[in-house]
């Protein structure tokens, strides 16, 4: 009965180990330092808020460059410059392409 | 995907800016942490050593249930108390490959499993802790307040004492249940967004997430310094206190199994702080140092410690059955008892117990018998 038991566990824990082997997944990776050297906004391609709400421990702001992340200081005025010119893109894109989509709906 | 055509635009769109990389140090740019040693520790590490704990933890703490559950009609307040640490390491071996495989699938099991495993696993480090205190001052008053002890150690008053601990652990566990969730780093997922990654399933954290800063602020402080607080160094007091009265009383006494005793007693503290004294320093290095910036390579290095050290933590489970429940002659014997019946059993597929548990018994308290060994002793006799 007891021998039973361990086999079925001994099993289960193979399994473990064997779904361990296969997928191999990263965590949520934070910013834990900032950069000190300001960015211009045209290298930027679009950027997210990390918070001390969630595992991370700093408040930071993540801007996406191509092929990278880079972490910069929320209280920082050339990262608050960034930020807004950035959202100005945004909305000057998504603009275009509602146009776009509203062009090409009308002319169908 | 819906946004290929978009993604496309927005990154034709990007390239037409021009990109000079040239008179910018690419060292400069500092990005999130990857933790990169952490990963591999954990990866490689972590799941084998679980295994381990698991399988040894399960049938050492399932043996000790067994055992109290069937073949042990009169059960003193030690035996509660014992009865009681085993179900907290199994239910604490059981969550722990789940917690496990969740970690490495992305919290497949999704955010009840998050909420429940992190908040069994609190329930029982809490509990498990505080009753092995009760545990040392059980003995300390068996011992050094013999006269007391037939007035402070009865049956009704463990059953007591146990509930008060149960609860406690589940009240000190209550902001691990509401604070743990399941959820999506953001930044991870604006990154497939650009299609810089190739289309890579959600990966969900079961981590804490909060609504505002403040509360943010003051529970990252609280969970961890009550952890160190109620979860260490108030049970490593009282232990320290108890063992160490126990110990002057046992040397002054005239017994001869008293160096025996002693050992017992010492290997209890000495693989209590092994097993927890690595990882509540680093905890504790690590809460003190919270909301601070720091280099990637220093908290990666603290994270992999974290990570080692709590391996090292979760191996007390299964060292527990032996240095608590097996070290004690009783148990022992009725340990062998059920070894004997499950033989029987398995000799004679419907075979005569009430034959088999009454040689048992009289071999037992014949043993008894010859062994002298009164109440208080037996839990250490080796």
């Amino acid at each position: 009965m007891a021998s039973g038991k361990v086999c079925v566990l001994a099993a289960v824990c193979a399994l473990v180990i064997l779904t361990t082997l296969i997928s191999s997944t990263d965590s949520a990776s934070c910013c834990l330092r900032y950069t000190r050297r300001p960015l211009p906004c045209k290298r930027l391609l679009g950027y997210s808020i990390q918070t001390i709400n969630t595992s991370c421990d700093i408040n930071a702001i993540i801007f996406h460059l191509q092929g990278r992340f880079v972490c910069a200081d929320p209280s920082m005025q050339w990262t608050q410059r960034a930020m807004k010119c950035l959202d100005e893109m945004e909305r000057r894109k998504n603009q275009i392409i509602e146009e776009q989509i509203h062009g090409n709906s009308t002319s169908a | 995907m819906d946004f290929s055509d978009e993604d496309m635009t927005l990154n034709q769109s990007d390239s037409d800016f021009n990109y000079t990389y040239d008179y910018y140090d690419i060292n400069d740019l500092i990005g999130p942490c990857q933790y990169s040693n952490n990963h591999s520790v954990e990866q490689v590490v972590g799941p084998y050593i679980h295994t381990i704990i698991c399988i040894l933890g399960f049938v050492g703490n399932s043996l000790v249930i067994v055992t109290y559950a069937f073949y042990k009609r009169t059960k003193s307040m030690t035996d509660i108390y014992l009865l009681n640490v085993a179900i907290a390491d199994l239910l604490f071996v059981a969550a722990l490959p789940l917690i496990v495989y969740n970690e490495l699938t992305s919290w497949s099991m999704g955010s009840l499993a998050c909420k429940l495993l992190r908040g069994s696993y609190s329930v029982n480090l809490y509990s498990g802790m505080l009753l092995l205190a009760c545990i040392s001052a059980d003995r300390y008053i068996a011992i050094v307040q013999a006269r007391r002890s037939f007035r402070l150690r009865s049956l009704p008053y463990s059953r007591v004492i146990c509930t008060i601990v149960w609860a406690c652990a589940i009240l000190l566990s209550v902001p691990a249940f509401i604070y743990y969730n399941r959820y999506e780093p953001t930044h991870t997922k604006e990154a497939m967004m650009e299609g810089n990654q190739t289309s890579l399933p959600p990966q969900y954290v079961c981590e804490f997430k909060f609504t505002d800063n403040s509360t943010a602020w003051r529970t990252k402080v609280a969970i961890p310094s009550t952890q160190l607080v109620i979860g260490f160094f108030l049970p490593l007091l009282i232990m320290i206190f108890c063992y160490t009265a126990v110990i002057v009383t046992l040397l002054r006494a005239r017994n001869f199994q008293r160096h025996k005793a002693v050992r017992v007693v010492l290997a209890v503290v000495v693989v209590f702080l092994i097993c927890h004294l690595p990882y509540n320093i680093t905890l504790f290095y690590d809460t003190l140092n919270l909301f601070e910036q720091h280099s990637c390579e220093l908290s990666d290095t603290v994270q992999t410690t974290k990570t080692v050290t709590q391996t090292i933590a979760y191996l007390h489970c299964c060292l527990n059955p032996v240095l608590y429940a097996f070290v004690g002659v009783k148990f022992r014997n009725h340990f062998r008892r059920i070894i004997q019946d499950l033989w029987c059993l398995g000799k004679r597929y419907i075979a005569p117990r009430r034959f088999s548990r009454a040689t048992t018994e009289i071999y037992v308290s014949t043993r008894r018998s010859v062994d002298g060994s009164s109440e208080n002793g037996s839990s250490f006799t080796m």
